[in-house]
């Protein structure tokens, strides 16, 4: 162990120089406990000074580009929410749901790049995601989590942009008793139909026993929130080039476009042949929406460690998470039936053909009423045995049992997701006018001579229920030695670490739709099965109103709700099967049997070494960290499909494929190897100058959703026309090199400034191709030796050959079957067919950089802390190509700016974290097939708290999130292409902590 | 601190036990089975009630009728105040109806009590709960009547009846129980023609509403009544639904429902209304129970049984209720309950009795003979009052003629097309349109009187009607152009012009009798008889058919009968252009045109009747190859009725006499000469010329010019169509997706079809078809009576989803109205067959009854249902609209 000692010792020193002794009064050194700790120094200091400083200390102490937020205290993290507390680390997006931090975005690389470990193992995601949701998890029972921008061979790998880890406390890190409790109400400002005060309560209780040998830790937590999530949206744009589509009303339709002096129209966009062409972009609908949500998480965690004999400690664990989400929501709006053409008696279009303003007849005004309840469950069993075989060798074996189980069919009288649209297309024509403000606005112009549509008038459109439960897990094994060689000859060689892992992980999920169930449409009309009484006038004055045109301007000014129990019961006791035959009304999902189901595993096997050098060059000491992974990834995939039994040349001109009784399962396997090189230097130049380069290779796994199995020819084959799709669970993951090169000066302490550099260069980006290929025991009449004999013989006769005459020819030969078809023999040649599959295809680049400044001033009790991110790819969407694109979504500037005053027990923090514009995705669920994107605005948030410690037990605090209550703000092709504005308002939280 | 951690410990796991146990009570928990159904909804606020809680009636609310006038029904029993008759006991109202002491005015006593003036009511739903009595001649009811007699005396004001049962558990036809109840509604014009319209209804399970107290109710809101037992709906009746076209003439009734009649207050004319009249005022409630009358006395065990009324047998009442619907007071609407069914004719819907609005007429001048030799069975003839019934018989000088007779009971005789008097089944309402006859036409008819009427004094009279009687003309014979008065045993033509008769009052479109007879009262013994009965003009519009020329008829496909082949259209000589070749094979067989459903045609058979005077079968013909044996003649056959009568004749024998060469050459048959060869020309469906029978292999003929029709008539074959795709698609209209985002193309199809629409649906529901520009429509109400729309389809591809279902859709007005019909409901009634082309045939009179407004046709779909077309390809071609 004194190699190791002589390596804590190093970081311990600088530490003690940059803190001073005894200059931070709250800052409590505890040197016998960090000698537990294997590499990285953790010092337990409280308050946002100590916690700034461990941060910084953990960025400095780490090998490659790592930044680390952690807890100064037990039961005490910085945020509520795991990913609110990422999004202050430098280079970290995140993306909201809710009003909360959700997922997050990396250096411009989204979620799904990223990979989210806890305690070093990969945890399985909600749903089909590989991203571990950090919202199922309460900050409190979380000591630090670390971004690791750079790679490392001995984590699990899956994080292209990052890989995060959560840290969670173990009961031997803190001997004897523990107890924290914490009590906080939570006032949501948005919240309407809920409690306005939801309580979050969370408990974390340790000890250990037996000379501290033995130890538990069990924390849990218990939050609820009830809030209202007010909307405008707008499911898609359609793009239309050929402007003969486009009425000719006189003054009514107002083109900005630019024309040339014979007044055509000067094409700006390119089409996906290359054409240069000017389109006109009209909104397929435009809806309003107020969805109550309750939520509901408890977590719990158990922890026991043992420690029979000095150097071996055995931990088990136990990890539980149950989320509830109930989700109450009306929305209303209008669908556009056509969006050209004479339908259309009113636009306006600016110069870039964006209508922002249409009056169009047809389609109708809805109401609509959703509901669902979801519940996630995920459980975690975890084992691990650390033994310190001798100084030089320590050796950890980690296992766990991993599920993630996600049901949206929780609600106790619906097994399902449902959504009841009401409504009219009793109307004369709908306006939608986003002339001005920042939501627009839509007027219907109903048959009753109003822009209001009567209770007695309302009708029933159609209802959907969906069922898609899934469960993800995974069992992972991991063998760890560490190895502390004393050569003397190799002084510098400072720690040897190898090991192997085995991860196992499995995703199943299967999908029941019920179809439109009450038929789609208001033919025949069901209006007076609902009585009057059931609508309830609501004004949508109160809504929005933190936008320009929102609340009291807002257009519709009303709408309706309805009792969504009694929507459903008259409409199941009214739309039965005499009245309306096949689309006789049921809420039941399953109603045509399971849509889809489908599988996924994947089994990777990967080893590992890596190597920690220490010397000096000259007076300067350096670091380098080497190392080399490998793995080897099998996946299988099956889905439930038709089965394709043959293809019939049916009549001279119609190909049939024809599909055996009942479905069965297709399986599609995939396998590939990597080998993940890594190198991290870094080397202290000047004093509290630090240089960092890394350079290392890191690797994302392929989405789920391409991978998924699951083949669909076409139904009518005809020659030129084999078509098919096929999901390809053969992908690569995507591959990225990555070079990282950083300053970092620490200049004070807890203060420090740091600039960085890093470039990405990923290759096997996804996109579709093309591919011929054959299936077994599909086989061609085409071509095959009676298709050729019967060509002989009309040459010979000299027939034209055509598909005609040569179809009759081989009727004539006698090979047609009984219904005049002919079949093909399994003798004939298989059929080649086009066959579309995300395929691994190109490469992108991203450069940036990262600058941050931590400053505390003296003793003064401020600070203040300033990040920004730079970001810029060589793969943009182009707003004037309406050809498929593939840019890399997610890539914008950010910046974090933090204040705080600390002093006698009082601290005061404000921080606004700001994400530039940058694009969500690309393809829009109503988009026209140019596959337009999704932009999101930038976005900014202030949130502060406020911390009083009454004593040294007690601590009362105060919390606002989103204080200024901004709202979310999307758009297509350009910012006139509105596709939604979300507004949740702010929310506080106040409450205490006691702890002993 | 020692002691307080360990207390904390405790209180932690308390609290992580409560933190894990105490929640999961997240959830939307939806409840379908707590939502009640069943009336009365929310919206409705009680606004009046009775619960007979008191110890007395409640003079406040409720006023005694006291009187013995029996009700209008001869009933037998005098209305008293007595609360022997009406008293309120243990909670409930009992009336009582009891034998009245010897020497009253009538035999019973009981009461009627009414709540006129004390709670008058417009629309709400109105309850009762209540046990009936029971006993042969016991007739109880719970009903309405209107307070102000708005629209004039009963029933024109109308009448209401909530429930209402006569003589419950007397025994029936079976002998079983009597234990209907009845809901009613009385109106329409001033007794005695008055009109009623209603349900009897069954409680389940044999239950008897004498036994036990049930719930009887009605939900009343503008135009609409609605009848409730304990809660099921089991009758509604509506007001009239009057089908307007785009120029807002009523043309007919889309719902015969309840109507009135009353005097316009601005024009002071009697009229037909078909508002919500007389529904639509305030009405009270009436609670009475009456012995005998006509109605209970007549039907079960006949009469009254006196032994049933006595204090053992009251009517209970145990509440009356009145609820106004807050939704909308003025019309109640909005606060229905409803089932299905509720307004569907199998089921609840009650159809009622009001007279259809007389449609515009088209303009089109037709004649029509009501009788000349053979019975129409549309205008059967008619003694009105005299119990006769008019026969045929053979005259010496006009063959087969109407005798009529008068006997004591007065009387009119005539001709009349009205249901009640149709016995043929064949024959239907057919009230003619004389209109656009009015300058020329006449109303005329050959009459012999046999036997004048015994009082010399009795003049003759013509009367005729329109419209159910809403207008009239009588005037004296004499008045008939002839001028002259009938002369015994001679056969005299009278003869009135039409616009004399229009002048007199009568409305000319839509004369629906005609009448002709000794003055009321004064005919006792005359016998006459008539003929030749017509209304018509010298030379009016004239059917004609076209079976081939240019180009196929789809009606009347090219036939082989026997042979096999596939007659071709070829395309000839400037002169003919396209014309229809048959080849004669090795097989005997037969060739022409047919239009049986079974061959291909429409099945819709050619009435030439009104052509027989001068109207000819025409065709031209040229031989191309002749037969092996130069001499093998050529006939023309043609067939009526599936083959009920047939003629075939030597083409030599048409009007020209020519033999079939290589040369073109017209042959025509006057339809005269084929009726007398026995030919029914009232349905002919097959035209047929060919070589004869088995001498004919290896003849190769074309014909062209196909026709039947007046030759110098007005009337040129060809009806008014509108083609909308043919090669192409009509002007101004285009080939259309609604919302799938394709555009449909023109597609090449075999040489049958050419150019053909390519319609192509993707994973976004759409609808696609035809669609007319802005402002566009095609008006085809001339042709709602004979026009149709009519398409072929060939299926390419189908839907990927298996159980889709093709449909048809017409759309009018910019979607005002339209009518969607799957493509099984077409006259061919079959479904899309992938990769055939089949026609399919929408009559636009059933489209019209369906409710589309044919004036304004503005877009035609065919589609697989929505949201289920993915991945279906389809064709379309030859669609029009009219009568082809």
């Amino acid at each position: 162990m004194l190699k190791q000692q002589f390596k804590m010792n190093r970081l311990s020193a600088s530490l003690a120089l940059l803190m001073g002794v005894g200059t931070l009064p709250l800052a409590i050194a505890e040197e016998e406990q960090s000698a537990d700790e294997q590499n990285v120094e953790v010092i337990e200091v409280r308050g946002i000074k100590g916690s700034l400083f461990r941060s910084m200390d953990l960025k400095r102490g780490s090998a490659g580009v790592v930044d680390a937020i952690s807890a100064e205290e037990l039961g005490k993290f910085p945020d509520t929410n795991l990913a609110e507390s990422l999004q202050r680390i430098t280079g970290v997006t995140v993306s909201r749901s809710n009003g909360e931090g959700s997922e997050i975005t990396v250096r411009g690389f989204g979620p799904q790049f990223n990979l989210i470990t806890l305690n070093g193992r990969s945890m399985p995601g909600t749903g089909y995601t590989r991203s571990y949701a950090l919202e199922n998890l309460s900050s409190e029972s979380v000591k630090t989590l670390e971004v690791i921008k750079t790679g490392r061979a001995d984590l699990p790998t899956g994080g292209l942009g990052a890989t995060i880890n959560i840290i969670t406390r173990q009961p031997l890190d803190s001997p004897g008793q523990s107890f924290t409790l914490s009590a906080k109400g939570i006032y949501d400002e948005s919240n309407v139909e809920g409690d306005d005060v939801t309580p979050e309560v969370s408990a974390i209780y340790g000890n250990t026993f037996l000379d501290d040998r033995f130890g538990f830790l069990v924390t849990a937590s218990h939050q609820e929130r009830d809030f209202q999530q007010q909307t405008a949206n707008s499911q898609g744009w359609i793009a239309q080039t050929d402007n003969s589509r486009l009425p000719d009303i006189g003054d009514k339709g107002v083109d900005g476009r630019a024309r040339d002096a014979d007044g055509n129209l000067i094409p700006l966009f390119r089409d996906a042949e290359g054409n240069m062409v000017s389109p006109f972009f009209v909104p397929r609908d435009m809806n309003y929406s107020i969805n109550d949500v309750q939520r509901e998480r408890t977590n719990a965690m158990a922890t026991l460690q043992y420690e029979p004999i000095d150097g071996l400690t055995f931990t088990a664990d136990y990890v539980y998470t149950r989320a509830l989400t109930g989700i109450n929501g009306f929305g209303w709006g209008i669908w556009n039936s056509s969006t050209e053409g004479s339908p259309m008696v009113g636009y306006e279009f600016d110069e870039n053909g964006t209508a922002v303003y249409t009056d169009i007849r047809g389609g109708d005004g809805s109401f609509t009423a959703n509901r669902s309840t979801t519940e996630v469950n995920a459980e975690s069993i975890g084992f691990n045995v650390e033994w310190d075989a001798s100084e030089d060798w320590v050796f950890t074996l980690d296992y766990h049992d991993s599920s993630n189980e996600i049901d949206n069919g929780a609600d106790k009288g619906l097994g399902s997701a449902a959504q009841v649209i009401l409504g009219s297309d009793q109307l004369q024509s709908k306006v939608y006018d986003y002339r001005s403000g920042e939501v627009p606005h839509t007027t219907i112009n109903w048959n009753n001579g109003t822009t209001q549509l009567n209770p007695g008038e309302i009708d029933s459109n159609f209802s959907q229920f969906i069922h898609s439960p899934g469960k993800t897990e995974i069992q992972q094994g991991q063998l760890d030695a560490q190895w502390y060689p004393s050569f003397n000859s190799l002084d510098s060689l400072a720690k040897v670490e190898f090991g192997a892992a085995y991860t196992k992980q499995t995703m199943t999920g299967t999908t029941a739709w019920s179809g439109l169930r009450g038929g789609p449409g208001f033919n025949p009309s069901y209006t007076e099965i609902f009585p009057d009484s059931m609508f309830h006038l609501q004004s949508t004055s109160g809504l929005l109103d933190e936008l320009a045109g929102g609340g009291a301007d807002l257009l519709p000014p009303y709408y309706y709700t309805f009792d969504f129990d009694e929507a459903i019961a008259r409409q199941l006791a009214f739309i039965t099967p005499e009245v309306a035959g096949e689309n006789y009304y049921s809420i039941n999902p399953y109603f045509d049997g399971i849509d889809s189901s489908n599988f996924i595993e994947e089994e990777t096997y990967a080893l590992f070494l890596t190597s920690q050098w220490a010397f000096d060059i000259g007076d300067i000491p350096v670091n380098v960290n080497l190392g080399l992974r490998y793995e080897s990834t099998d996946v299988t995939s099956t889905v439930k499909q038709r089965v394709e039994r043959q293809v019939v040349w049916a009549s001279p001109t119609e190909w049939i494929t024809q599909y055996s009784d009942g479905d069965s399962f297709l399986t599609q396997t995939g396998e590939y190897d990597v080998w993940l090189p890594m190198l991290d230097i870094n080397a202290e130049v000047y004093e509290d100058v630090v240089v960092r380069f890394s350079a290392s290779k890191t690797i994302a796994r392929p989405l789920l959703g391409d991978m998924v199995a699951g083949r669909s020819l076409s139904g009518s084959p005809k020659i030129g026309s084999r078509t098919g799709f096929l999901g390809n669970p053969g992908l690569l993951p995507l591959e990225s090199i990555n070079l990282d090169v950083s300053l970092e000066y620490y200049y004070d302490e807890a203060s420090y400034a740091s600039i960085g550099f890093f470039n990405k260069d990923v290759d096997n980006f996804v996109s579709n191709s093309i591919n011929q290929v054959t299936i077994d025991g599909l086989h061609d009449v085409y071509n095959s030796p009676r298709y050729l004999e019967a060509i002989s013989q009309l040459e010979a006769a000299g027939t034209e050959v055509t598909e005609n005459t040569i179809f009759d020819q081989m009727i004539a030969n006698g090979y047609g079957n009984a219904d005049g078809q002919i079949a093909p023999l399994s003798t004939d040649p298989l059929i080649v067919w086009d066959v579309t599959s995300p395929v691994n295809s190109d490469k992108k680049s991203v450069h940036g950089i990262e600058v941050a400044v931590q400053h505390v001033f003296g003793e003064t009790g401020f600070g203040v802390g300033v990040n920004g991110t730079f970001v810029s790819g060589d793969v943009e969407f182009d707003p004037y190509s309406l050809a498929q694109q593939a840019p890399l979504a997610g890539l914008g500037d950010s910046a974090n700016f933090q204040v705080f005053y600390e002093m006698d027990g009082l601290s005061v923090k404000a921080t606004y974290a700001w994400r530039d514009d940058y694009l969500i995705g690309v393809g829009q669920s109503q988009g026209s097939a140019d596959a337009p994107p999704q932009f999101a605005k930038d976005f900014g948030q202030l949130d502060a708290s406020i911390n009083y410690d009454v004593n040294e037990h007690v601590t009362l605090f105060l919390e606002g999130i989103n204080i200024t209550n901004e709202t979310e703000q999307g758009y297509g092709r350009f910012e006139e292409q509105f596709l939604f504005a979300r507004q949740y308002g702010s929310r506080y939280m106040f409450g205490g902590r006691l702890r002993f | 601190m020692k002691i307080s951690a360990s207390r904390l410990k405790y209180l932690s796991t308390g609290l992580m036990v409560s933190a894990l146990w105490g929640c999961g009570d997240t959830n939307t928990s939806t409840d379908i089975d707590s939502v009640q159904l069943e009336g009365p909804s929310d919206g409705w606020t009680m606004v009046w009630n009775d619960e007979f809680d008191g110890s007395s009636i409640d003079e406040t609310k409720w006023t005694h009728e006291v009187n013995c006038a029996g009700g209008g029904n001869q009933e037998q029993q005098c209305y008293t105040a007595d609360p022997e008759n009406s008293f309120v006991a243990d909670g409930m109202l009992n009336i009582v109806a009891l034998q009245a002491p010897d020497g009253s005015e009538k035999p019973y006593t009981s009461a009627r009590m009414v709540t006129k003036d004390k709670g008058d009511f417009k629309y709400g739903r109105f309850e009762m709960r209540a046990k009936l009595p029971s006993g042969q001649g016991s007739w109880p009811a719970f009903w309405l009547l209107p307070t102000d007699n708005v629209y004039g005396i009963w029933p024109r004001s109308g009448e209401i009846d909530i429930i209402e049962s006569v003589n419950l558990k007397a025994a029936n036809a079976e002998g079983n129980p009597e234990a209907h109840v009845y809901g009613t509604l009385h109106y329409g014009r001033e007794w005695p023609d008055n009109e009623q319209s209603g349900k009897a209804y069954l409680l389940p399970d044999g239950m008897n509403p004498a036994d036990d107290f049930h719930t009887y109710a009605i939900e009343w809101q503008e135009g609409e009544i609605r009848w409730y037992v304990d809660g099921y709906l089991y009758a509604t009746q509506r007001k009239s639904e009057v089908r307007y076209n785009s120029k807002d003439e009523a043309v007919g009734l889309a719902h015969k429902g309840w109507f009135t009649e009353f005097f316009d207050q601005s024009t002071g004319e009697k009229q037909i209304v078909w508002g919500t009249e007389p529904y639509d005022q305030d009405f009270h409630i009436i609670l009475n129970f009456a012995v005998g009358g006509s109605w209970p006395e007549a039907v079960n065990e006949t009469g009254i049984d006196a032994s049933a009324f006595n204090e053992s047998n009251p009517y209970q009442i145990d509440y009356v209720r009145v609820y106004q619907c807050d939704a909308d007071p003025d019309t109640g609407a909005g606060c229905e309950t409803v089932r299905p069914g509720y307004d569907s004719p199998d089921d609840a819907l009650v159809e009622g009795k009001a007279p259809a609005p007389v449609p515009p007429s088209d303009g089109v001048a037709r004649n029509l003979t009501i009788f000349n030799g053979t019975a129409n069975p549309n205008w059967p003839a008619w003694d009105c009052c005299g119990g006769s019934t008019p026969e045929i018989i053979d005259d010496a000088d006009k063959g087969q003629v109407y005798k009529f007779v008068v006997g004591e009971q007065p009387t009119v005789n005539g001709f009349i097309t009205r249901s009640a008097f149709i016995t043929d089944p064949d024959g239907s309402v057919s009230p003619f349109d004389a209109s656009p006859l009015l300058e020329t036409g006449s109303f005329s008819f050959a009459m012999k009187v046999v036997t004048a009427p015994s009082d010399a004094s009795s003049t003759w009279m013509v009367k005729l009607e329109s419209n159910e009687g809403a207008t009239a003309v009588e005037i004296p014979i004499t008045n008939s152009s002839e001028g002259v008065a009938p002369t015994v045993g001679q056969w005299q033509t009278y003869t009135f012009p039409l616009n004399a008769l229009a002048d007199g009052g009568l409305d000319l479109s839509a004369i629906d009798v005609v009448m002709v007879f000794p003055a009321w009262g004064t005919g006792n013994g005359a016998e006459y008889l008539m003929d030749e009965v017509t209304i018509a003009q010298p030379d009016g519009a004239l059917p004609s058919l076209t079976v081939f020329e240019n180009d196929e008829n789809p009606n009347w496909p090219m036939w082989d009968c026997c042979g096999g082949s596939t007659p071709e259209t070829v395309s000839d000589d400037a002169d003919h252009g396209i014309v229809s070749q048959f080849t004669i094979g090795a097989q005997p067989t037969v060739m022409g045109y047919i239009n049986r459903t079974d061959s291909g045609g429409s099945g819709q058979p050619f009435d030439a009747s009104a052509l027989l005077d001068g109207g000819v079968v025409q065709y031209d013909l040229k031989v191309v190859n002749g037969t092996s044996d130069p001499a093998t003649p050529w006939f023309f056959k043609i067939e009526s009725d599936n083959a009920a009568t047939a003629v075939e004749v030597n083409m030599n024998t048409s009007t020209e006499g020519s033999t079939p060469n290589g040369e073109w050459q017209t042959f025509t048959f006057p339809l005269q000469t084929l009726a007398d060869a026995g030919l029914d020309v009232s349905a002919i469906d097959v035209l047929m010329m060919f070589p004869a029978w088995g001498q004919g292999e290896g003849a190769v003929y074309r014909v062209d010019n196909v026709k039947i029709y007046k030759p110098g008539s007005d009337s040129t074959p060809g009806g008014n169509v509108m083609t909308l795709f043919a090669d192409t698609v009509a002007s101004q209209w285009s080939i259309w997706d609604c919302c799938g985002g394709s555009t449909p193309t023109e597609e090449a199809d075999d040489d049958a079809h050419g150019t053909v629409a390519q319609y192509i649906i993707g994973s976004q529901p759409t609808v696609m078809g035809f669609f007319a520009d802005d402002g566009v429509y095609h008006d085809a109400s001339s042709e709602v009576a004979n026009g149709m729309v009519r398409f072929e389809l060939k299926v390419v591809t189908p839907p990927t989803d298996s159980t889709s279902t093709w449909l048809f859709k017409i759309e009018s007005g910019d979607a005002d109205t339209a009518v969607e019909l799957p493509l099984t409901d077409s006259t061919e009634g079959v479904a899309p067959v992938t990769g055939q082309w089949q026609t399919f045939t929408f009559p636009l009179q059933t489209l019209a009854d369906a409710g589309l407004d044919t004036s304004a046709i503005d877009v035609v779909m065919v589609f697989p249902a929505w949201g289920t077309g993915d991945g279906a390809v389809y064709r379309i071609d030859n669609a029009i609209i009219g009568t082809p």
